[in-house]
């Protein structure tokens, strides 16, 4: 096995049986409760309620869980000085790097399963949609992975790590409505808005669910520009962990 | 398989760490390294392995840079008041870091191995979470000392150990030095040191001061070897 596989392998093995990750059971709980409780609390359209809240629900809570699950766990790293009995092997600092990413993406895709599962099962809407949606869910986990990793590994401090997290979480949900205000009231600034549109995290790419609740036509196509600008948006946040890390001191 | 550093010498901002060491550790030697709180163990034991990649100066493992891979395979490390992954088990732990040397757990070995450092066997499959400060020093212990490295580099290794304890690792240490193992480490406590160091390196202020023999420390004056350490740091001249 590589050493990206050990680094993997071990992390895996850690996380499992961190008390963290088994606060995902409850979690779960919770997601599927507070989504009947708002059925049974609106008196319009019950059922869309219910569907809006567990697919908002599931969406937040996985994004939130494997952030914890990162940062705690990256954090403990180097707070323990374990990281430095790994990195002092013979293996580089990048493939420390994706063996950790590769671990938490793993278990990213873990949780989405089993909320797209529990989507089905529970009639929240056509699977095709659902699946386009939960699709998106994990390219969006895993540009939050690689964040999160960047900014702990970067700021090595938990408080500024987790204000680092969330700040990168907002930011990236609000690129779209704040470049579509600035479209509205400054329209010669249109190409340059564009720009920040792109540069900013714009993780409301990584959303379909619109299609579900009002079972809009979806095509598996529509991953494509998504899947394109995750793959681009991770390269350029590995580049920055991959400077970071080889010229730092630990 | 020797260590080389030539004219090292490490800034933080203005703070100079480190001030133009130079130093040789043949193959099979066991060099203490000494000296008062902030004067640069640390900071030289880290920049040995590879932690530490922003300075001036050269560190070489066998002639080759000390930060490459091949150079990496030859030494293992043990970081000062460090504490392994609290929620694997002490064998994940051990098979963990020696996979990374392309190496398989040889249960029978680790077993023996933990033996000689008074840590029980049926301990080894609990999570580390249960161990106590001085049991999870002697894994990280077992797990640097296992690996088939010629080089071992160790930061502290006797802190946070009880006496009886320090006796059975000062054995283990004895152990490696008849494999003729290349051993580099720091301590705070000098009797220990001469026990079982061939030779004692005194670093003050970021300058080595003394190299030489504990019988030539001794030389320098009054009762003690501490005695002796506290006149060469006082009189801050390089001998």
């Amino acid at each position: 096995m590589s050493r990206i596989g050990i680094v993997s392998l071990y992390t895996l093995q850690e996380v499992r049986r961190d008390r963290l990750f088994w606060g995902f059971v409850p979690l779960i709980f919770v997601v599927v409760a507070f989504s009947f409780f708002m059925r049974e609390t609106t008196f319009v359209a019950g059922a869309e309620a219910f569907n809006r809240s567990y697919i908002a629900l599931t969406t937040l809570a996985a994004t939130v869980f494997i952030v914890l699950l990162v940062v705690s766990s990256m954090y403990r790293e180097i707070d323990s000085k374990a990281i430095y009995m790994v990195i002092t092997k013979p293996l580089s600092r990048y493939e420390y790097i994706l063996g950790k990413f590769i671990a938490f993406s793993f278990i990213s895709v873990g949780i989405i399963v089993i909320f797209f599962s529990g989507a089905v099962m529970l009639r929240v809407g056509p699977v095709k949609p659902l699946a386009v949606h939960y699709i998106l869910t994990t390219f969006e986990q895993s540009i939050m992975i690689m964040a999160a990793m960047t900014i702990t590994l970067g700021l090595r401090s938990l408080p500024s790590t987790i204000l680092g997290v969330a700040g990168f979480y907002i930011i990236g949900h609000s690129t779209k409505k704040m470049v579509d205000i600035g479209v509205e009231m400054a329209k010669g600034w249109v190409p340059l808005l564009k720009v920040f549109y792109y540069i900013f995290p714009s993780l409301s790419f990584f959303n379909a669910q619109e299609a579900v609740l009002e079972q809009k036509p979806v095509s598996w196509s529509d991953i494509l520009f998504p899947a394109g600008y995750a793959g681009v948006y991770l390269a350029i946040l590995f580049l920055i962990l991959a400077i970071d890390i080889r010229k730092r001191d630990f | 398989m020797s260590i080389t550093i030539k004219q090292l010498s490490k800034l933080y901002g203005n703070f100079r760490a480190l001030s133009e060491i130079n130093l040789n550790i043949q193959t099979g030697e066991s060099v203490g390294l000494v000296g008062l709180n902030g004067a640069g163990k640390t900071t030289l034991l880290k920049t040995i392995v590879g932690l530490i990649v922003n300075f001036d100066g050269e560190v070489l493992i066998n002639n080759r840079v000390g930060n490459d891979r091949e150079a990496k395979s030859h030494i293992s490390f043990l970081p000062e008041e460090f504490s392994p992954p609290l929620y694997l088990t002490g064998y994940d732990f051990v098979s963990y870091m020696l996979r990374l040397y392309s190496k398989g757990l040889n249960k029978n070995e680790v077993d023996d191995f933990a033996d000689m450092l008074g840590l029980q066997k049926n301990i080894l499959s609990q999570p580390i979470r249960t161990y106590s400060k001085g049991m999870r020093q002697k894994l990280g212990l077992l797990a640097t000392m296992l690996p088939v490295t010629e080089i071992v580099i160790l930061d502290e290794p006797l802190s946070g150990l009880d006496p009886g304890a320090r006796a059975i690792v000062k054995d283990a240490f004895d152990t490696l030095r008849k494999k003729g193992k290349t051993l580099f480490f720091s301590s705070h406590i000098l009797t220990d040191l001469e026990e079982i160091a061939d030779r004692l390196v005194i670093i003050h202020e970021g300058k080595k001061t003394f190299d030489g023999t504990p019988g030539k420390l001794r030389l320098c004056g009054g009762r003690s070897l501490e005695d002796a350490f506290l006149q060469v740091i006082r009189s801050n001249q390089t001998l």
